[in-house]
């Protein structure tokens, strides 16, 4: 009998009372699908732009800088963790991209940073960036504005 | 037989204490009250006012373009999986009061297309810290830029974080703001909202 009961409360303790798992690890996965974009925005305020380039060349190439002329101020920025655990972001003064690979900003990780736009940007807006590379020269991108993005 | 008595006490005991008290309380904020103001500088007390319903909350700042919209982006994704609830209120609460204004709150509600059911919220500097305080969120100036046109801007290293309160202004969930799958958070909130 006593064991029984044993098992019973052996049981009762194991089954239905467990600690849901923790939920704080981030899963990449849940990001959205790769595409040329930029946040809406409000003048004077800060947005973001997010695209895929593919070096074309035979050989690797550098992007160095980044225009946009619907901001005062722009830069490739990436998003970063610190050692004590805070989001933050930070300038990435260049980026390397092997022959025929992409580069891909995202959402989470690299996005170029507009900042004190000149105008609202709202859809169907759309934002003008000029990249600057060591061996492509300029590449000018149109990223269409696309608000509550997936 | 007589004895499996005290077992059966036991159990039932066991059952009413570790299996139905619901979601283990992280923080209870029932005891703390913050003046605030929504973005349309209407004053709200925090907590208080939401008291009856479950509180899914994000922390950002508006000067943020990459992570602090996919915390505002994952509140709207909760909001539109339980087709705006009348019982759960979203609120964007900012840790940068000196630039995010009402004005400034209202215009970025406003990119997002957002009913009264989600509200961004600031207050004076003191309170905001408080506030922050009380849910342990971090935020510090991580770096300053000067602008083409001379002035300055900054930027900061904050918590990335949302968290939910229960219909009684208790902390039961927190998960990271940016990266969390949002089918976590509307799973927890259907364990708890009958
Ligand atoms: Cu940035």
């Amino acid at each position: 009998m006593k064991t029984s009961v044993t098992l019973f409360f052996a049981i009762l303790f194991f089954s239905g009372c467990g600690d849901d798992p923790k939920k704080n690890s981030p899963q990449k996965s849940e990001l959205a699908k790769i595409e040329n974009w930029a946040r809406p925005g409000v003048q004077g305020q800060m947005s973001g732009a997010y695209f895929v380039y593919r070096n074309p060349l035979s050989i690797a190439d550098t992007l160095i800088s980044v225009y946009s002329p619907q901001a005062m101020m722009t830069q490739i920025h990436e998003s970063y963790t610190t050692e004590d655990d805070l989001a933050g972001m930070r300038e990435k003064a260049e980026i390397i991209v092997q022959a025929n690979q992409n580069i891909t900003l995202e959402q989470g990780g690299l996005h170029v940073m507009l900042m004190n736009l000149k105008t609202d940007l709202q859809e169907p807006d759309s934002v003008t960036i000029s990249l600057i590379f060591n061996q492509a020269g300029k590449v000018d991108l149109t990223l269409p504005v696309i608000s509550n993005k997936k | 037989m007589k004895s499996l008595f005290p077992s059966f006490l036991c159990i039932l005991f066991i059952l009413f204490t570790s299996c139905n008290t619901g979601p283990k309380v992280i923080d209870d904020l029932s005891d703390k009250s913050f003046n605030v103001v929504n973005q349309n500088g209407e004053p709200v007390t925090f907590p208080d006012d939401y008291q009856g319903k479950y509180v899914v909350v994000g922390f950002i700042y508006t000067n943020c373009p990459d992570i602090c919209p996919l915390v505002t982006q994952n509140l709207i994704k909760v909001q539109k999986e339980f087709n705006n609830p009348d019982d759960i209120q979203f609120l964007g609460i900012t840790f940068d009061p000196n630039r995010d204004t009402p004005e400034v709150l209202k215009s970025y509600k406003g990119l997002f297309n957002l009913d009264d059911n989600f509200d961004f919220l600031t207050a004076d500097s003191t309170t905001i810290s408080e506030l922050m305080d009380s849910v342990r969120v971090r935020s510090q100036v991580s770096f300053t830029q000067v602008r083409e046109d001379d002035k300055e801007v900054y930027f900061m290293n904050h918590s990335d974080k949302i968290m939910v309160l229960d219909k009684k202004s208790r902390v039961i969930f927190e998960y990271g703001g940016s990266m969390t799958p949002v089918n976590y958070i509307v799973e927890d909130l259907n364990t708890v909202r009958k």
